[in-house]
């Protein structure tokens, strides 16, 4: 029998209960002082002083701003990229003229050096011939295989982490879970993989593995187990719970169930996540590149350390195409396995 | 394996394919379900549970592969006595029919059919999803016994309607050579023909086999028409067990149109 009182046992009114009342506007204006104070603290106020004072720039209402001439000053200096690669022919081990590489060619230039004079200890500048080997395209291809490394590491930190977190989904996942101590182990196992920030693990991998590919990759893997193990198990238990239920009806066991009725179900679901990963990682590996985890972010540490603006330009632009290239391609994808 | 493929050995047992006795089930909440259910169905006979919605009968149905635990009395399938510790091998005699089909959309017709014997294959078939030949083929035979056509076979079962999905549940269901056919609802998401037509198939397909089958219904005319034996539920209770033909107007009024006595 149902009772005729309400939940909090008074008689239900004819009335529409009112969508918000005063305890909901109080927590808004407390989480808007708390954010003022944050904002305050953190010198967000800059944010639009700064952008402000470029904007007047531009339209020319200022002189200057200190935002235009520090974006002004590195564009600058970062375009043209380079593309062509050019080393002094005496720098070059076993240099042999007669077999250059393909679609390079030698140039004369007159290089001008400041020497001491022993004599009369004056600096005196001294001009002589330099013979450099031109690669045309040799930087831009140097960049591109660092590129591809990177993917690589990207591709490479995804599989082990797909490897990794497919056990590790099947024992967080609540309805599948062999024992709740497991799923307890197993879901702190997970949170702490996502917790590590892959540039920090890679500091320490670096320590470990030495400088390269293998401690970015492990770096990502980490992390990327604990991102997809934690989403592969709520999709586990989020699936329609039907057609489980008819196989277990059916007299199925539980690895069955998961392999027929679970993962048919989640598999684009699934897809998504690892894609998303996917993308994620080839940006990461680039990332983790900066602290010695190889591919085009050691590359780029190298060249931004040494004020070689020209070449941090041709790198960031192969990042940017690369990027903008596999996210077309991961949408196609995506569209293919949901269709 | 042998004893699933021929039916001969279970269909020479003489007593009732399923009984209860005095079932019961309370739910934590104090809910009571069912309080004393007892009736049998004997093999190849169509047995329909009618009911108001919240009558018992989904719970009753369920009761038998335990998707939900007996709390009083017993229940038997071809005599043997339900318990938590040969529920894996009982089930094997039971198949079931639900409402919303539950199927697994994404796989295919015939990927779906032979999960039937799924209780029987290694898990390594299960992961592979392949099957041994003799299954396929069964499988095969099952899609074209519910009316199927080969173009059928490889779709996937969301690209069906929601009678085919039904139908596709129907040989999922048989593949298993069950003593036992439980159908809730198996009509109630259908159109009125479509709902004659499968469950036509079901006693057909089940009378063919020697299975017996429990179906709970909740409209009086398809449970008149094919019911071998309607056993009428009323808040948990059985208050009609019988042909057909002597359902009374009084049965149908008791347990659809009169309000809940004073508790």
């Amino acid at each position: 029998m149902k009772s005729v009182l309400g939940r909090r046992g008074v008689a239900p009114s004819w009335s529409v209960q009112r969508p918000f009342g005063w305890r909901t506007l109080i927590g808004l204006v407390i989480i808007l002082v708390i954010m003022g104070d944050s904002a305050h603290r953190l010198g967000l106020e800059r944010i639009f002083i700064q952008t402000g004072e470029a904007i007047a720039a531009s339209v020319g209402l200022q002189e200057r701003s200190q935002l235009g001439d520090a974006v002004g000053r590195i564009t600058g200096e970062m375009f043209p990229i380079t593309i062509e690669e050019r080393k002094p022919v005496t720098r070059i081990e076993n240099f042999d003229e007669a077999r250059l590489p393909p679609f390079s060619h030698l140039e004369s230039v007159d290089v001008q050096e400041q020497v001491l004079n022993s004599d009369t200890l004056q600096l005196e500048t001294v001009t002589h011939t330099q013979r450099v080997l031109v690669e045309p395209a040799g930087y831009l291809l140097y960049v591109l295989t660092k590129m591809v490394e990177t993917i690589e590491i990207a591709i490479w930190a995804t599989i082990f982490a797909i490897v990794m977190s497919l056990p590790l989904a099947y024992l967080s996942a609540r309805n599948y879970t062999p024992h709740f101590v497991i799923y307890g182990a197993a879901r702190g196992v997970v949170s702490f993989f996502r917790s590590m920030p892959e540039l920090i693990t890679a500091l320490f991998l670096v320590i470990a593995f030495g400088f390269g590919p293998v401690a970015g990759i492990l770096a990502l893997t980490l992390h990327g187990a604990g991102f997809l193990g934690k989403f592969y198990a709520d999709d586990i238990e989020a699936a329609d719970k039907r057609p489980q239920e008819a196989l277990q009806a059916i007299g199925a066991g539980q690895l069955s169930i998961l392999r027929l009725a679970v993962i048919p179900q989640v598999l684009p679901s699934f897809t998504a996540q690892t894609l998303y990963l996917l993308d994620r990682n080839i940006r990461m590996a680039a990332v983790v590149g900066l602290v010695g985890g190889g591919g085009i972010g050691q590359e780029l540490k190298g060249r931004y350390d040494l004020f070689e603006y020209d070449r941090v330009g041709t790198i960031l632009l192969v990042l940017f195409i690369t990027v903008v290239g596999l996210d077309q391609i991961a949408s196609r994808i995506r569209r293919h396995l949901l269709s | 394996m042998r004893d699933f493929n021929s039916c001969e050995d279970r269909l020479a047992i003489d007593g009732p394919a399923l009984s209860f006795t005095g079932v019961s089930k309370a739910f934590g909440d104090g809910h009571q379900a069912l309080a004393d259910v007892s009736f049998d169905v004997a093999p190849g006979e169509f047995c329909v549970v009618l009911g108001a919605s919240g009558s018992g009968k989904t719970t009753l149905l369920r009761m038998v592969n335990g998707l939900v635990d007996v709390s009083g009395g017993e229940i038997a399938v071809t005599g043997e006595r339900l318990s938590t510790a040969n529920m894996a091998r009982v089930r094997r005699k039971i198949a079931m029919i639900h409402q919303q089909f539950n199927l697994i959309e994404r796989l295919s017709v015939a990927q779906n059919v032979m999960a039937g014997t799924l209780a029987q294959q290694t898990v390594w078939r299960a992961m592979i999803k392949l099957y041994p030949r003799s299954v396929q083929n069964k499988a095969l035979e099952l899609i074209k016994r519910v009316g199927l056509g080969a173009d059928h076979v490889n779709r996937r079962a969301a690209r069906l309607s929601g009678g085919q999905q039904q139908r596709v549940a129907i040989a999922r269901a048989l593949m298993c050579d069950p003593a036992v056919i439980l159908a809730d609802e198996p009509v109630a998401s259908l159109d009125p023909k479509i709902a004659h037509d499968v469950l036509g198939l079901i006693r057909e397909a089940a009378r063919e086999r020697g299975a017996a089958v429990l179906c709970s219904l909740h409209q009086p005319d398809l449970a008149r028409q094919y019911g071998d034996r309607i056993v009428a539920l009323h808040q948990g209770v059985v208050v009609f067990n019988g042909p057909p033909s002597a359902l009374s107007g009084d049965v149908l009024h008791q347990i659809y149109h009169m309000s809940a006595p004073a508790a």
